[in-house]
């Protein structure tokens, strides 16, 4: 059986993604890594960072690293890496499709 | 839920409650000034599939078990006979079964649990309606505000809760509770005037207590909505003669070697509907019924009855009568040496 088609990620889910592309991060990391990245657009609420954690490791994206304390790490998986990037890609056809639209 | 994670909660402003099931979590804030806890609509939505999740399991255990108690109650019913029923009839009780279920019992035990299914039919349809509009970014549907309707639902389902309770704790409507046969509401043939020679009561018999310890001639009274009067009165008796030796189960004269002890069992109904008159008169007959016995049944014809069916087994120690008249039928079970058919007109002023 193939994989249900995934729908496109909304900007909370591309930028959670995207702060475990270079290490691996906590709950607090995530949110602090996002609204710096957005300069401050998308401030993650705690019900939005643990729902969509919670969700990514259900269809395996992401992996608990490690759980340190009071502190539990998470690490993309491969899978998580690939939907990354097909999202890119999909933006970045939307980005030309609109400039190229503009020309 | 995770340390790290209440904390972040509780550096948004919300103070974590509690939770339900490990499904639901608790917060709350008194600041106006908190951050909201879900940044997007969508993240929100994808928090309700927990619950989705376990309400459609909930769901599918639930239907799988009634599903299990209908085939029981099917089996029960239709399948299921004791080695010793020497004449089977599965189907000749349902007409009873019918009157049980319009009792006031059953009928707010239904009540209750309709009542019980349409809200959460109604919680359901809220959770799918709210989820898919979250899962779409879009905001929940908007909500119709206090209703007159909601509260009159839920003050109605109280109102049918708590009757039922104190029905049952009060055991009102309740056919096990035992009344004096003084206190019969309906007509009833005594033991003593069927009988030709004199029996006393069993409670009267010095040396043959009860055997649990109960009146042995009482009436038990019955309610449905089918059958506004029914009640059932059972009466044991004794010959004061004795005979040689003691036997309290016979009510064969066996010889003169056992005291004479007939008994009389009868359950009369007053009926919403004349048309169950014969069902309702043969399901009692079959309720009856000793089931080892083979019994000889046979249709006669009264004047001022509509019907009259006697039944007799071989050794002719026991027999049954039921008779009907309008939407008034009288069942009797009888031990003792009297011909129930030649008594029928004192049988037949009990309708």
């Amino acid at each position: 059986m193939g994989e249900k088609e995934r729908s496109a990620l909304t900007e909370p889910m591309f930028y959670i993604l995207m702060s475990f592309l270079k290490q691996e991060r906590c709950g607090t990391e995530i949110a602090d890594y996002v609204a710096q990245k957005t300069g401050g657009r998308i401030r993650l609420g705690p019900g939005t960072l643990y729902t969509l954690l919670g969700k990514f490791q259900d269809e395996r994206l992401i992996e608990e690293s490690r759980v340190a304390g009071r502190k539990r790490t998470y690490h993309l998986t491969e899978k998580g890496r690939k939907v990354y990037r097909e999202e890119l890609e999909r933006l970045k056809t939307c980005v030309r499709d609109g400039e190229e639209a503009l020309l | 839920m995770p340390v790290q994670e209440r904390e972040l909660f509780e550096e948004a402003g919300w103070q974590y409650l509690g939770s339900v099931s490990d499904v639901y979590y608790l917060f709350y804030t008194a600041d106006p000034y908190a951050g909201e806890l879900y940044s997007d609509q969508v993240s929100r939505g994808i928090s309700l599939e927990p619950i989705r999740k376990r309400i459609a399991a909930c769901r599918r255990r639930r239907w799988a078990g009634y599903a299990i108690l209908a085939a029981l109650l099917v089996w029960a019913m239709f399948f299921y006979s004791s080695e010793y029923d020497i004449q089977p009839d599965r189907a000749a009780r349902l007409p009873l079964q019918l009157l049980i279920l319009f009792r006031p019992n059953a009928l707010l035990l239904a009540a209750c649990m309709i009542g019980i299914w349409v809200q959460s039919v109604q919680d359901s349809r809220l959770l799918h309606r709210t989820y898919q509009a979250l899962i779409q970014g879009l905001a929940p549907p908007p909500s119709k505000g206090p209703r007159k309707a909601i509260l009159c639902q839920k003050a109605a389902f109280l109102v049918l809760l708590a009757l039922l309770v104190v029905s049952n704790a009060a055991q009102v409507w309740s056919r096990w509770a035992r009344i004096p046969l003084e206190n019969v509401p309906g007509r009833y043939v005594s033991l003593q005037s069927l009988e030709q020679q004199t029996v006393l009561p069993w409670e009267e018999l010095p040396d043959q207590p009860s055997l649990d310890g109960k009146a042995e001639n009482y009436a038990q009274l019955d309610f449905s909505l089918l059958a506004p009067g029914w009640y059932t009165v059972t009466q044991k008796g004794y010959s004061p003669q004795s005979g040689s030796q003691l036997n309290y189960c016979s009510p064969d004269t066996e010889n003169g070697e056992a005291r004479y002890t007939p008994s009389l069992d009868a359950t009369c109904f007053d009926l919403l509907l004349p048309a169950l008159a014969r069902p309702v008169a043969q399901a009692q007959m079959d309720l009856y019924r000793l089931v080892n016995l083979k019994w000889t049944y046979e249709q006669d014809a009264w004047p001022g009855l509509d019907f009259v069916i006697h039944a007799t087994e071989p050794d002719g120690v026991w027999q049954m009568l039921a008779i009907g008249k309008g939407s008034c039928v009288a069942v009797f079970r009888y031990a003792g040496q009297e011909d129930l058919k030649a008594r029928l007109p004192l049988l037949a002023q009990t309708l």
